[in-house]
């Protein structure tokens, strides 16, 4: 990944690494290689060779990031991207090739599209990811491999293929050892004593050990791209497109009888760059109309900038659509009918900030109401205690100054957010304890006495002390807990 | 000639009248109404209970206009008379709590709460909201509305035929707070204001709530005494200082606003 833009295609250039005391040449041009410099070559050699070279110094880490933004880049092909350093990218394109009619088109795309970019490539598609690394590096400028074919024709590749370690690979060179067939034909047990990495390599290689490689995000086969000749530059053309991958989207997960709860757009701009949007369902949803709309809110975060070239739709959680069947059984009051609102809300407010009460088995005030999922079942129980609780809770008590005459009177004035309110008339106490099996400790402390009370102005609090008055020990404090109505 | 001008020109004062909606049109049906949760049936100021089909301001005053506690309670008992569907609630700080909103007859299991950061998120939830078939009425909890808003509101309201409510609140420290008031679409504005017990029993009685009518399309502006009834589930009128139900003819009218 070369940029040789600021030096021209007309000259040699390679780029220099230091390796302990030696600077040797990682990469170089084609005019440079056709002059007979070669990565790997000390740079002293290099100039000897051709002393017009030009050198660059690596940068290892721009080229880490520029590897990225190439697995970014790819995210076209399939969701499912991942970089190898120094130079590969691995996708996986399990239920993608369906997009592009064939394992040979989609590789063919990706090449062209690479090589029109100006990055000269490999690629080879296998059956593991181990076998496509080696096929991708060895064999040549692109390769399929049949399913279940990569076993024979690794054999003929060299050891090199096999992501070993530089020193394992130079022992096994000093044993006479040169392609992974050889490897293969030794005996196991040998091997496992000898090289501690090359049976775990092989294995994963062939097949049948399990490899794991750290993909921006999951394969999946819910997914549809579009690509445009033309770029795409306002917000209607994005819409449009957005809507017909989404009826082929929608369409395929209907057939399946299954439904998406997080949908994925991926725009991918002329310029490379690749920016994302993603909207939430309630209820697991094939209805291509209400995705493209929940979409089309999120459109104006999109910047065409010289134009988008590629959109991409992934449905990345997918539930089994009898979910919401059964919801809509269990709702009364047509709350089913009310998903798209919740969509349209959540995706807008945050999921978490629609919601509805459900009530937990508890008498504590704060803990006596919980939130729910706006479409969870309903508890369909009677809520106790209503009179004598507040119109409003305040979500956390409010200390006041309070003056009570007496232990267990109900406060004579107080003060709340330095307004001094005389009580005209009250009621209470109603004694509240926190569950035994909570506080253990200072439970009588925590013991709460509410008390209604009612200012002159008509004004209704919920008030309580907290604690009880004890010899030697501090008074108990006064709360504001709410508003009574 | 005269007859197609003519014929021409009662089209264009029936889409004018369509478009002022100065009252129900003669040859509309009559909007769905939500009976008011007053048990007299108030001839004089509200035909036959609040339509449905509109939207209506709920304001509190004073020291309420800031928390809106007893409009609050007002809405949840006029909400809790709409039979079936489901409702929204945007608020913004402070939550309802469920079992005194089960107590004004209102399932909380009906209800949807959204909470949002300003007036555009509430009315933008609103407006979602009357738009959803499924939804009989939304309440948001607002500070400012301009009139442009109000009608926009309104407008959807009267397609759907549910019931929308402004709960309007003072957010202090807020710049919406401070902006001059505008006009407002809504068919009825009302005034709630907690009004203090006046019986001689101790402790404290039904909750006691003064509805200032500001303002009612094609009907007349009032001002009510009434105290909620948590066992009968009804707001009954009372008469000043005194502990009975007042007969409306007793009942003094008074113009506001």
């Amino acid at each position: 990944m070369s940029n040789s833009d600021c030096v021209g295609p007309d000259k040699p250039l390679a780029i220099v690494a230091t390796q302990g005391s030696k600077r040797r040449i990682v990469a170089i041009n084609d005019i440079a290689r056709d002059r007979g410099v070669m990565p790997g070559h000390r740079l002293t050699d290099a100039r000897a060779i051709v002393p017009d070279l030009v050198t660059v110094a690596a940068d290892h880490e721009a080229d880490a990031a520029a590897l990225v933004t190439l697995s970014h880049w790819a995210q076209r092909f399939t969701p499912s991207t991942a970089v190898s350093p120094p130079s590969g990218l691995w996708l996986d394109i399990t239920g993608c090739t369906r997009l592009w009619r064939g394992e040979q088109p989609l590789l063919e795309s990706l090449m062209h599209q690479l090589e029109r970019r100006g990055i000269p490539c490999q690629a080879a598609i296998a059956d593991t990811f181990g076998a496509a690394w080696a096929f991708a590096r060895e064999a040549g400028c692109y390769t399929i491999v049949p399913p279940g074919a990569h076993r024979k024709r690794l054999s003929d590749l060299p050891l090199k293929a096999l992501r070993l370690e530089p020193e394992t690979l130079a022992d096994l060179r000093r044993l006479g050892l040169k392609t992974i067939g050889e490897v293969m034909a030794l005996p196991r047990a040998a091997l496992a004593n000898r090289f501690e990495d090359v049976l775990p390599r092989l294995d994963q290689t062939l097949g049948n050990a399990p490899e794991a490689i750290a993909f921006v995000q999951p394969p999946t086969p819910w997914f549809e791209s579009l690509t445009f000749a033309d770029f795409l530059m306002t917000p209607e053309d994005l819409q449009r497109a957005l809507a017909a991958l989404a009826r082929k989207l929608c369409r395929r997960l209907s057939e399946a009888g299954r439904g998406g709860k997080r949908f994925e757009a991926g725009f991918f701009g002329a310029d490379n760059t690749v920016q994302r949007i993603a909207i939430a369902t309630s209820l697991a949803t094939h209805d291509a109309r209400g995705i493209t709309q929940l979409l089309a809110a999120r459109l104006e975060r999109i910047d065409p900038g010289f134009g988008i070239e590629v959109i991409t739709l992934r449905a990345s959680r997918i539930a089994p659509l009898h979910e919401r069947q059964i919801a809509m059984d269990q709702e009364q009051g047509n709350l089913a009918t009310t998903a798209p609102l919740i969509d349209k809300l959540g995706n807008r407010l945050g999921f978490n900030n629609v919601w509805r009460f459900a009530m937990a088995q508890s008498h504590w005030p704060e803990r006596a109401v919980t939130q729910a999922a706006p479409l969870a079942r309903p508890s369909h129980r009677v809520w106790e205690n209503g009179a004598a609780r507040p119109i409003r809770l305040l979500s956390r008590p409010e200390p006041i100054e309070a003056t009570a005459f007496l232990p267990d009177r109900p406060p004579v004035q107080f003060r709340w957010r330095r307004v001094l309110r005389r009580v005209r008339r009250a009621e209470g106490p109603e004694r509240i304890a926190p569950e035994w099996w909570r506080d253990e400790e200072n439970a009588p402390q925590a013991i709460r006495d509410y008390y209604c009370v009612e200012d002159e102005s008509g004004a209704r609090f919920w008030l309580y002390r907290e604690g009880l008055y004890q010899n030697g020990a501090p008074p108990p404090r006064w709360f504001i807990h709410g508003f009574l109505a | 000639m005269i007859q197609t001008k003519t014929n021409r020109i009662a089209a264009l004062q029936a889409k004018v009248d369509r478009i002022a909606k100065t009252g129900v049109p003669k040859d509309q049906t009559e909007p769905p109404r939500v009976i008011l949760p007053i048990r007299h049936e108030n001839t004089r100021f509200m035909p036959a209970g609040l339509p449905a089909g509109c939207i209506h301001e709920l304001h509190g005053a004073g020291w309420d206009a800031e928390t809106g506690i007893a409009a609050s309670g007002f809405a949840a008992a006029m909400l809790a008379k709409i039979s079936a569907g489901a409702m929204l609630w945007a608020l913004r700080h402070d939550t309802p709590y469920a079992p005194r909103l089960a107590a004004f007859g209102l399932d909380p299991d009906r209800l949807i709460f959204c909470r949002c950061r300003d007036d555009g998120e509430s009315l933008a939830a609103l407006e979602e909201a009357l738009r959803t078939p499924g939804i009989a009425a939304a309440i948001g909890e607002v500070g400012h509305v301009t009139l442009t808003q109000s009608r926009r509101l309104h407008l959807i309201c009267e397609r759907a035929g549910n019931l929308g409510v402004l709960l309007r609140r003072q957010f202090h420290g807020k710049p919406a707070a401070r902006r001059k008031p505008q006009g407002s679409a809504a068919a009825t504005r009302w005034r709630i204001l907690l009004a203090p017990t006046e019986t001689q029993e101790p402790g404290l009685g039904p909750p006691r709530w003064r509805l200032d009518l500001l303002y009612c399309r094609g009907g007349m502006p009032g001002s009510f005494l009434v105290e909620w009834s948590d066992e009968a589930r009804h707001l009954r009128l009372v008469a000043k200082l005194a502990d009975h139900e007042a007969r409306l003819e007793q009942f003094g009218l008074r113009r506001a606003g």
